[in-house]
């Protein structure tokens, strides 16, 4: 059995797990006047299919198919070499997804979608990930550490054309209350010092990524350390828990990755 | 089997990362390595447009008035009109008006949200519009991604 698989594994159901019921105690928004209400989000399908999706898409729907996510991503977790579960949270995470967006789908979901299917696919032949072939195994290994490797590169890349690094976008933030709470923003502010540092750091080590996981084990831990770091701190201070959740499901195979 | 999942797997990241650099406009949803916000966040920002809130509180009321009535007549036709509903509606990433005030951007005398436009969102155009509006006025935007503040 393939120890970063099935640690793999356990952090995709766990993710899968946390982010449903997160979304179950936030319930509210899918109500008939919230945010995410049916009424509007079904404006992007064409008017018969969204008549059709009305069960699953409406107020009870919605939660009953979040309730099954928390399920499958359970069930994943006592049973990691269970194909079916994968499956399960592979259908469910696309269909709340295509029905969730644009306001509940961020990078952080689509990531953890894509290690999902990752799975799912390494474990097709033997209908089960943890006997997959060798060689497949270390194939979705590769392919989850490149992805995570290049998703932070890309981010760092941005970040760096548009000027980050003078303390300006954080601060910027600090003043947003709706994403940073009161008590972040002034501890933040108070050493706003930092800002500058803390930009810089996070371009840096996004741009990185990919030559940390290929320099070897310990730049692999130094980039594991701070991706853990850095995520704990955005769902902290910005409510992107998703990211951190989504994001832990890589460390295993970025550091078989390194070491190889 | 191996060699033809493997083929899947090279193939899937090979487009991934032709996705990111290449033609920035694809959102293909497993093949873009941003947030959902990314592209007009960052547009926005190449436009040296930074912050909404500083641009409401650095402008005059009465000088944004006439632009927002004109949004929110737009908006409310294309929301509310049984036609326009049948439109394709442009999903937008940036936040819907009720968002800015409820994160206490002062849009008086519009209280958007006593008002029931709690759902009105911004179509991408007019999204485009209302920062190059924004920015001709010399004013700042933030963009915030709508899955974080969801949540």
């Amino acid at each position: 059995m393939s120890q970063p698989l099935y640690w793999t594994l356990l952090l995709v159901g766990l993710a899968h797990l946390l982010s449903s019921c997160e979304l179950l105690a936030a319930r509210k928004l899918f109500g008939p006047e919230a945010r995410c209400c049916w009424s509007l989000l079904s404006q992007k399908f064409p008017e018969r299919l969204a008549r059709l999706l009305q069960p699953l898409g409406g107020h009870p729907g919605v939660l009953a198919l979040l309730a099954l996510r928390a399920s499958s991503g359970l069930w994943l977790i006592c049973c990691p070499s269970s194909w079916a579960a994968l499956v399960s949270l592979t259908v469910l995470t696309i269909v709340l997804h295509a029905r969730n967006r644009p306001w509940m789908v961020d990078a952080g979901d689509k990531f953890l979608l894509m290690v999902t299917l990752g799975l799912l696919l390494a474990g097709l032949p033997t209908q089960s990930v943890l006997s997959a072939e060798p060689a497949l195994e270390s194939v979705a290994l590769i392919f989850i550490a490149a992805q995570a490797s290049l998703s932070y590169f890309t981010a760092g890349f941005y970040k760096m054309r548009n000027r980050w690094g003078n303390g300006r976008f954080l601060s910027d933030l600090l003043d947003c209350q709706l994403l940073v709470g009161r008590t972040h923003a002034t501890f933040l502010k108070r050493y706003s010092w930092l800002l500058p540092l803390m930009e810089t750091s996070v371009v840096t080590i996004q741009l990185m990524a990919p030559a940390l996981v290929l320099m070897g084990p310990t730049c692999a831990k130094v980039l594991v350390l701070w991706s853990f770091t850095f995520h704990l701190l955005g769902a902290w201070g910005l409510g992107l828990r998703t990211f951190s959740q989504a994001y832990w499901t890589c460390y295993p195979a970025i550091l078989w990755c390194a070491a190889r | 089997m191996t060699a033809f999942l493997t083929v899947v797997f090279a193939l899937w990241f090979g487009l991934t990362l032709l996705c990111q650099f290449i033609k920035p406009t694809v959102s293909g949803r497993l093949l873009r390595w941003d947030y959902p916000g990314l592209i007009p966040m960052y547009r926005v920002f190449d436009r040296r447009v930074q912050d909404l809130t500083l641009y409401y509180r650095s402008h005059p009321e009465g000088e944004w008035k006439p632009f927002l009535e004109q949004r929110e007549a737009r908006l409310r036709q294309i929301i509310w009109n049984p036609e326009g509903y049948r439109h394709k509606i442009l999903w937008s990433h940036l936040r819907s008006l009720s968002d800015f005030h409820h994160a206490g951007v002062p849009i008086a005398p519009y209280n958007l949200s006593n008002q029931g436009l709690e759902n009105i969102l911004l179509e991408e155009t007019e999204c485009r519009e209302f920062c190059q509006f924004a920015v001709s006025e010399g004013g700042t935007i933030i963009y915030a991604s709508p899955g974080g503040f969801a949540r």
